[in-house]
């Protein structure tokens, strides 16, 4: 049986303390900045108006990316499990975009579209795949005695997918969301750092590496993982609840 | 509503038949009994009445555009809804409380509102036979409709679907001469 991992206080404590002691002894904050410094950065950085128009213009971007790939994987996947022409179309192209590698999308993208919207376009095409290959082993591996029964009463299509399709599926479309939540985070900031569209986090950390501002680096780092892990718990949060909701009539 | 009447079914899976020329008809209002040993075709023959099969040669007449209902060999509820909530799946006219009425009349008023997956075997059977007998059907098939109900249960259920499936058409499979006769159901035929 598989464990989840466990994420504890006093190990979280242990390495910044490790951290801290390490910067102490380096005493080099170009090279490495103590996570003291780094929380006094970003107490500093939050409060100004700049810091919270590229934390919302980066999680509005990215969270369109996701949600529009999300939207979009479990469509084509319904489609092709329905039709199989669809998913004998669909598999190269899906089979492209999940080999291609994200810096090669990012600077083809930038090529033919403008950087302003452009981790509205990595965070999709990395979240499509993931989405599309878990919704669609969902359908396949819905209970067929059950779709039988469906078939047999004659359940509407639509009473079909709330009721007999969608409770079976949704686990599947859950830890796809899981995993991809993540993914959409690092590529979106990824195409934000090598596309520097204004107001973004990306913009943001390339700037602290052109004038080599450490602190800044680290602080606005903070800053990404602590608000797509925030974004991570309160979208699987609501799926979580989405998912009780189809468990009542 | 017209007789329904089977010809010369067959029907091979792999190459192994599992049904060769069957004919019987199914007297229009009244239960026909299939009686037969396990492995002989009763589920395939169901379930080509049910149009999940298609067979290999024989036809089927007056079946085309009938409403169908059945329990099948397995309870296969909506594990995530309640009993309630699996007899108005598939039939939404149904109203809660004539749902409830119908749960209660079979001793599952304890349960209305428990999801249909932390039922018992038994609770689960009834439930399934319920979503059969109240669904809006011209034809009702029954995959041995009473297996695995204690004798007291059994008896209530068995009584219950009597009382619901009076002057309707209706195909019973079961291996149990009694319960056919419990059934009223005179007309019999067997497959080998």
């Amino acid at each position: 049986m598989s464990r989840r991992p466990v994420l504890r206080a006093w190990a979280v404590a242990a390495w910044l303390l490790a951290w801290q002691l390490g910067a102490m002894a380096l005493d080099q904050p170009l090279f490495l900045v103590s996570p003291a410094r780094v929380l006094l950065r970003l107490a500093r950085l939050a409060g100004t108006a700049d810091f919270w128009a590229a934390v919302a213009g980066s999680l509005l971007r990215i969270t369109a990316g996701f949600l529009l790939g999300a939207a979009a994987g479990t469509a084509l996947a319904a489609l092709s499990a329905r039709f199989r022409r669809v998913e004998e179309l669909l598999a190269p192209a899906m089979l492209a975009v999940k080999s291609i590698p994200v810096a090669s999308f990012i600077i083809l993208a930038l090529i033919l579209f403008s950087s302003r919207n452009l981790a509205v376009l990595i965070s999709f095409l990395m979240v499509l795949p993931v989405l599309y290959a878990n919704v669609l082993g969902g359908i396949r591996a819905a209970d067929r005695q059950l779709l039988e029964m469906a078939r047999v009463f004659r359940i509407p299509p639509l009473r079909r997918i709330r009721y007999v399709y969608a409770p079976q599926v949704y686990p599947y479309l859950q830890s796809a969301c899981a995993s991809a939540l993540g993914l959409s985070w690092k590529a979106g900031v990824a195409a934000e750092v090598i596309g520097m569209p204004d107001g973004s986090i990306g913009e943001r950390l390339q700037q602290a590496k052109i004038y080599l501002n450490t602190p800044d680096l680290f602080a606005w780092t903070l800053v990404i993982v602590l608000v797509s892990l925030a974004f991570e718990k309160a979208f699987l949060a609501l799926l979580a609840l989405g998912g009780r909701a189809l468990e009542r009539m | 509503m017209e007789d329904i009447v089977i010809s010369g079914l067959s029907k091979s899976f792999a190459g192994k038949p599992v049904l060769e020329h069957v004919s019987a008809v199914l007297t229009a209002g009244q239960v026909t009994g299939l009686t037969a040993p396990s492995g002989a075709g009763k589920t395939t023959l169901l379930r080509i009445l049910m149009g999940l099969e298609r067979p290999d040669s024989g036809r089927i007449a007056g079946l085309a555009g009938l409403r169908l209902s059945a329990v099948f060999q397995e309870d296969r509820l909506c594990g995530h809804l309640s009993p309630v909530a699996n007899l108005r799946l598939v039939t939404p006219s149904l109203t809660r409380a004539q749902a409830a009425e119908a749960l209660t009349a079979v001793g599952l008023g304890g349960c209305l509102d428990q999801p249909a997956r932390e039922l018992s075997g038994g609770m689960a059977r009834r439930v399934a036979i319920l979503r059969a007998l109240l669904a809006p059907y011209d034809l009702l098939l029954l995959d041995e409709p009473f297996r695995g109900l204690d004798r007291e249960t059994k008896a209530l259920v068995l009584d219950d679907t009597r009382r619901r499936c009076a002057g309707r058409t209706v195909l019973m499979v079961s291996h149990d001469p009694a319960e056919l006769e419990a059934m009223g159901a005179w007309h019999r035929f067997t497959i080998r």
